[in-house]
């Protein structure tokens, strides 16, 4: 079941939110947890049922699991609890691995060995990659002797709280488990209930006006890419300028959603995005991106390689490793993995530059407007750039998208416009520019949407908007302290005008739900 | 402010906005569903109809309640005017049962789906070689089978001819997402702001004036229209082994054709069907691509359901050939203005050459003395003397442009 749907919008969660308030208050606390545990495995096997098992088998192996590695803990059997740590992390790793890559896999075995092997499509779960990397940080947190002893009804709701279930934020535990056990979060309140909505009007309206209303641009121009069309430069860059939008603004809608439902019922999710378009490097970008990701990232895997813990060189190496793992956490494919490595090797570069300025004591050009608006530009470039590799659908279709960004195929502007330049058409076609018939009004759009975005990422973020009133504080894993456009004006109160935006923001947003179908052209 | 007023505040904006929106979308009207009245300078102009006669043309076919029918694609939707003073007076009102795009069996389920709710007493069935000209695979079983689409829900009957069941929980689900849509309130806005004379537009009638055409010229050229259009033709024509009908001699088209000869005889409505028009560049690219036998089979094919199946009381019309109205100079900055006498591009004539077409077909006397006739009644000629001297005429231009 999707947030942005009329089923979960006007049935799901109103029910599920009555029905645990109300067990909660005439049942008792672990009824109500029960209920909404068995609420949160409908919302999951409303897309396929037959995957309810596997979520179900999932959960009990590991709650199995991590009470067995912390009594053995407890009881000073190190090497035993190791030993169930790393049955965990094989069965974990696992199922992700038959899943999600186990075509990938042969299909690469097939190429390099010119094999025949043959596995039906396996379809990939809902959110197997969240609630696996959750529940390997759980174990991995117990063999540390982090993790306490909890009941399966707990650990089950930690697992599966729909609202993060789908696509995060990645939680953890410790900032999970814990709510779940405080009787005061069983008792319906107004404010949570407003602050709640509030912020899932924002999400939604996030998701299913701007993204949406942006995709339409991005998604012809790289089907075109995958086609082999040849794209010139301003068409090529505004399909990947279009998906960088879509991307963020779905991906944030959506965190922005799962944490307004789950303030609803009195629980806080830890924030997944900070502007992350206002980055300033690379390193801000990933401390802003998918923040749970970033943390799970470094905590579990950057760590565990070793960190930064012997020497540069195996720093950078492990840096480059994790953003690898990263790639192709994303999804199963030699494009995912090639972003990673984008990303990793941006990374390498920023510290390496940053070691540099010490040394060069050039510290000071943080402090330049001019250094900072151009610090500000070669982050977005690079982040677009990569982007291209991890929305095309093959690599092939990526690099038709970076031949018309770096000019390969010529400048051109639509026909339509090119004829209103007057003046202007002679000195663009000395300096090589050309004109295409067709696409103008969508040309127009696309660049439109795409500068009204530009200047919409530089406003505060949910949390800044948010966080400035008591009832609605919000959680961070890392602390950010910019506050961007606008920031005085735009401060959540209780008052007329934001009752107003709110309520406006979440009847567009459902009104966005329904599209009146367009017929163009579909021979049928 | 308190909580509590904060949330009555929250959810009284809810349902005003809710409903102030929807009003909006109402009054506005821009995909002609509800028949809001159209005010010169606010919602007159409703360009965002273009991609959706698919959408409104079947509830507004049965809310205009028509005696007469213009039934095909794009072509008579910007060429023939149900307004025109070249229709028989006593014909009645006339609607555009026109969809840019669709495929045949669209437009003739279209038609069953109007006629079955409608006094219709003529019907003008304009048909297109495209149309006709398809990948064919194996002789089919069932040459007019059920298909699954939005706009199939919208038709009041079945391909048998059986009654929608689901047809007005459809029609709800349309109109209400005219009404609780972002899509409708985009839509509405920008109605709003492109209300100025050459906007897109569809009458009330489903007609298409094609006024937007004249921007495009003014502003980029007669030239850009026509490259545009023969790229596409040329496109379209490049794709091998496409044929007019299968194996069997048969196809979905003629059985749309067949189907709608007999249901014009059952009702006693007035058939007329005719080739539309094109520009003789269209004749060329068929030629050069090699479907010129196609198109010739394309109209024995017509020539042979309308004999076998219209009990000589069908009448079918051939424009689709060289006179003095097709052939004219290509635009270029020199002679665009001949060109477009006549046509906006090589494959859609102008409401004017439509009303010549009219003429020809109803013995009208409207139109401005003729150059020559416009197009042939085919059922009263030898179809392959008419073809042949067709094929003479195509042998001559092209010899005409090589030298």
């Amino acid at each position: 079941m999707l947030f942005n749907s009329y089923i979960f919008i006007f049935a799901f969660l109103p029910f599920t939110f009555l029905g645990y308030f109300f067990l909660a208050k005439h049942k008792s606390g672990e009824t109500a947890i029960s209920f909404l545990v068995l609420a949160s495995l409908f919302f999951y096997g409303w897309w396929n049922p037959i995957y309810l098992l596997l979520i179900l088998v999932s959960m009990a192996v590991n709650y199995g699991l991590g009470e067995t590695i912390v009594r053995r803990r407890n009881s000073q059997k190190f090497k035993q609890a190791q030993g169930f740590l790393i049955y965990g992390l094989i069965f974990n790793l696992g199922l992700l691995a038959y899943f999600k890559y186990a075509n990938f896999i042969v299909d690469n075995i097939n190429s390099l060995f010119s094999s025949g092997f043959n596995l039906d499509e396996i379809i990939l779960p809902l959110a197997i990659s969240f609630f696996t990397f959750q529940q390997i940080a759980y174990l991995i947190d117990a063999y540390r002797g982090i993790t306490k002893e909890f009941k399966f009804s707990h650990y089950a709701l930690f697992v599966t709280f729909f609202p993060q279930l789908i696509a995060g934020p990645i939680v953890h535990h410790k900032e999970m488990l814990p709510q779940f056990m405080q009787m005061d979060n069983l008792k319906p309140k107004l404010e949570n209930m407003i602050i709640g909505l509030t912020i899932f009007s924002l999400g939604l309206f996030k998701k299913v006006v701007i993204a949406d209303g942006v995709a339409q641009y991005s998604t012809p121009v790289f089907d075109a890419a995958a086609a082999g069309e040849a794209l010139s430069f301003f068409i090529a860059w505004g399909g990947a300028l279009a998906y960088s939008f879509q991307l963020y603004f779905d991906f944030s809608g959506y965190s922005d959603m799962a944490i307004g439902i789950a303030k609803m019922f009195g629980i806080l999710l830890p924030l997944n995005f900070a502007s992350p378009y206002k980055s300033l490097s690379i390193i801000e970008f990933w401390r802003r991106w998918h923040m749970t990701l970033s943390r799970f990232l470094r905590d579990y895997v950057y760590i565990s390689l070793g960190g930064n813990r012997k020497g540069d060189v195996r720093r950078f190496a492990n840096l480059f490793a994790t953003m690898l793992l990263g790639g192709l956490w994303h999804g199963a494919g030699w494009t995912f993995v090639f972003w990673g490595g984008l990303h990793g090797l941006y990374l390498v570069i920023n510290h390496g530059w940053h070691y540099l300025q010490r040394k060069a004591k050039l510290e000071f050009l943080h402090q330049n407007l001019l250094w900072r608006v151009f610090s500000w530009f070669l982050t977005f470039f690079a982040i677009v750039n990569a982007w291209v590799f991890f929305r095309a659908s093959s690599f092939t279709a990526a690099v038709v998208m970076m031949e018309g960004m770096y000019g390969f195929n010529g400048v051109a502007i639509p026909n339509a416009i090119f004829a209103r330049l007057g003046g202007l058409q002679t000195i663009l076609n000395q300096i090589g520019v050309t004109s295409f018939i067709g696409g103008g009004s969508q040309f127009m759009f696309t660049y439109l949407w795409v500068s009204a975005l530009l200047v919409a990422v530089l406003l505060p973020n949910t949390q800044q908007i948010m966080n400035s009133h008591p009832d609605a504080q919000l959680r961070s894993p890392y602390a950010l302290c910019d506050q961007g456009l606008l920031s005085g004006k735009l401060k959540f109160r209780y008052g007329v005008c934001w009752a107003m935006v709110s309520a406006c923001a979440l009847v567009i947003a459902v009104f966005g739900l329904t599209r009146v179908s367009e017929f163009l052209y579909f021979q049928f | 402010m308190s909580i509590k007023k904060y949330a009555l505040i929250y959810g009284l904006s809810i349902i005003v906005i809710t409903g102030l929106l929807a009003s909006i979308n109402y009054f506005i009207d821009p995909y002609l569903l509800y028949g809001s009245n159209r005010i010169s300078g606010i919602n007159d102009k409703k360009p965002a109809t273009a991609n959706r006669s698919a959408l409104f043309k079947p509830y507004q076919a049965i809310a205009v309640k028509p005696t007469t029918l213009v039934v095909g694609n794009s072509r008579p939707e910007m060429g023939i005017n149900p307004e025109s003073s070249c229709w028989p007076n006593h014909y009645g009102t006339i609607y555009s049962l026109t969809f840019p795009g669709m495929s045949f069996y669209g437009q003739i389920r279209a038609l069953f789906h109007a006629v079955s709710d409608s006094p219709v007493e003529n019907i003008l069935l304009g048909v297109d070689f495209v149309d006709f000209l398809q990948l064919r695979e194996q002789p089919k079983k069932n040459y007019w089978p059920p298909r699954n689409s939005d706009f199939f829900d919208r038709l009041r009957v079945d391909e048998k001819s059986n009654s929608n069941s689901s047809y007005r929980y459809n029609q709800l689900k349309d109109f209400s997402a005219g009404l609780f849509s972002l899509t409708a309130l985009n839509d509405s806005v920008s109605t709003l702001l492109s209300q100025n004379v050459n906007s897109v537009n569809r009458t009330h009638l489903g007609f298409n004036p094609a006024r937007d055409y004249l921007d495009i010229i003014r502003h980029e050229g007669p030239r850009v229209l026509y490259r545009q259009k023969m790229n596409e033709l040329n496109k379209r024509f490049e794709q091998p082994g496409m044929s007019v009908y299968d194996a069997k001699l048969w196809s979905t088209e003629f059985e749309g054709l067949k189907r709608t000869i007999q249901l014009a005889l059952a009702q006693n409505i007035q058939l007329t069907i005719y080739i539309n028009p094109y520009h003789y560049s269209y004749f060329e690219a068929i030629e050069k691509s090699g479907y010129w036998p196609e198109f010739e089979a394309f109209k024995k094919g017509l020539m042979q359901v309308v004999k076998q199946y219209g009990q000589n009381k069908v009448a079918l019309w051939d424009f689709a050939l060289y006179s003095n109205y097709t052939v004219s100079p290509k635009p270029s900055k020199k002679e665009a203005k001949k060109f477009l006498r006549w046509f906006w591009e090589p494959a859609h004539y102008k409401a004017k050459l439509g009303e010549y077409l009219l003429s020809d077909m109803y013995q009208q006397s409207c139109v401005k003395k003729k150059l020559s006739p416009v197009g042939v009644k085919l059922n009263d000629i030898d179809i392959d003397r008419h073809l042949a001297k067709q094929r003479q005429l195509s042998a001559f231009m092209t010899l005409q442009i090589e030298q």
